[in-house]
């Protein structure tokens, strides 16, 4: 393939690509007074938090931004149709939080693919059940994503006559827990709970969570880490 | 002012028309030709040629959006001037750019292995649609706007590490995205 063809390729992109492109603006921290009270409070509330929220964990959409929360809320990065047609991702986060040792992902029905940006750890393409190393610095957090990929449901939904309002309780509902482990070694169980709603688009909260007896899908071995150049095709420069 | 009232001035051969229209997308405009052309003066004539064209084309044209429609055809200029500098030293930002996809996607250029070109403008479409919004940014400003990864890196709020393994990584899935098209062999 040669340059000219790729370049002609290129000059055919999407209008709204090019538009959102050029229009895209990182969120920046309120300016002026505003801006100076709340640093203010930011600085006491910070310390007042930091205190008890050593151990806390957020989750946040990929892409949109928006914090998975524990009242939930209808997700905006993906959809899947009664055909079975997906578009973008239902549910791709991360986590954000300090002092995170390790987090071990466990899901109840589906698989969900772990990817590293930073390219420091371990992946394991489509999974179940598998541990992340996160280690000591929050900023890297942001590069661990997360992408639960419901194959199970779009198959189902492949099928003739099939529809979503018709799916077994296990193809619209979905859980993933979250073992998080800290630097210091204390540890907390969460979870993020997402239910397919019948117009197709997606529902999550994310909250604590008890494992029971009933949860033999946390008991599952993980999954074996799989080399990069496996993964992608080709060896990292 | 908004894009619909500066169409309007054109409509009205507003001698206003393109001093609004370079206000509001003059900066995109010279970036996108600065990119591509490393000499200034060929990228501000190559601007200029592009205000004629708006002027001479609207109407009967009535583009929405305005800006990506400016940029084509400020793109479209530079690239004919970049083609027909036949003795410019190839080391713009967009040469360097487009170097990077070539080889990501490089294949034998025989005849049963030249890609059809609408098939990989759809395919490089629907490809655009998989990604995750700041992945796609990033993409179409490096190889479309032809930005530098610094640029890229400070429009985005990363480091350029960042960005140029962002970067690598949306062009193994390219890669991989077509061969599941059967977009390549």
């Amino acid at each position: 393939m040669n340059r000219e063809t790729i370049s002609n390729a290129l000059e055919q992109i999407n209008d709204k690509y090019i538009e959102e492109a050029e229009m895209y603006r990182p969120k920046k921290f309120l300016p002026g007074f505003i801006g100076i009270a709340a640093a203010f409070s930011l600085i006491f509330l910070t310390a007042w938090f930091t205190l008890a929220s050593s151990v806390s964990v957020t989750v946040y959409a990929q892409d949109t931004g928006e914090e998975i929360t524990k009242t939930g809320a209808v997700l905006h990065t993906g959809t899947i149709d009664s055909s079975g047609e997906q578009t973008g991702h239902p549910l791709m986060f991360y986590l954000s939080g300090k002092h995170i040792e390790r987090v071990r992902f466990s899901c109840r029905n589906q698989s969900i693919y772990f990817m590293d940006w930073t390219e420091k750890r371990d992946e394991f393409g489509s999974a179940q059940n598998f541990t992340v190393e996160y280690g000591p610095d929050p900023s890297e957090y942001y590069y661990l994503l997360i992408d639960w990929m419901p194959d199970r449901t779009l198959a189902a939904l492949h099928e003739p006559g099939a529809s979503i309002a018709a799916l077994p309780p296990e193809l619209r509902e979905d859980t993933i827990v979250l073992e998080i482990t800290f630097s210091g070694g204390k540890t907390i169980t969460k979870a993020i709970e997402i239910s397919l709603l019948e117009d197709g688009s997606f529902f999550a909260s994310f909250g604590e969570y008890r494992i029971t007896d009933k949860d033999d899908f946390i008991l599952r071995p993980d999954a074996p880490a799989i080399p990069r150049e496996i993964l992608y095709g080709n060896p990292l420069s | 002012m908004e894009d619909e009232q500066i169409i309007q001035l054109f409509t009205q051969c507003s001698g206003q028309a393109v001093s609004e229209l370079s206000n509001k997308y003059g900066r995109v405009c010279t970036q996108v030709a600065r990119n591509i052309l490393s000499d200034p003066r060929d990228a501000e004539e190559c601007i200029n040629d592009a205000y004629l064209a708006v002027w001479n084309t609207i109407p009967p044209q009535n583009p929405h959006p305005l800006l990506s429609y400016v940029c084509r055809i400020v793109r479209n200029l530079a690239l004919k001037k970049y083609h027909s500098l036949t003795a410019q030293k190839r080391d713009s930002t967009y040469h360097i750019a487009l170097d990077e996809l070539k080889n990501c996607l490089s294949s034998p250029d025989t005849a049963e292995n030249l890609l059809e070109a609408r098939e990989l403008v759809k395919g490089l479409n629907c490809f655009l649609g998989t990604l995750e919004q700041k992945n796609r940014i990033i993409f179409v400003r490096r190889y479309w706007y032809a930005d530098a990864i610094g640029d890229i890196a400070r429009k985005m709020g990363m480091t350029r590490h960042n960005v140029t393994v962002r970067l690598s990584r949306i062009r193994e899935r390219l890669k991989k995205y077509l061969e599941g098209e059967g977009l390549l062999p």
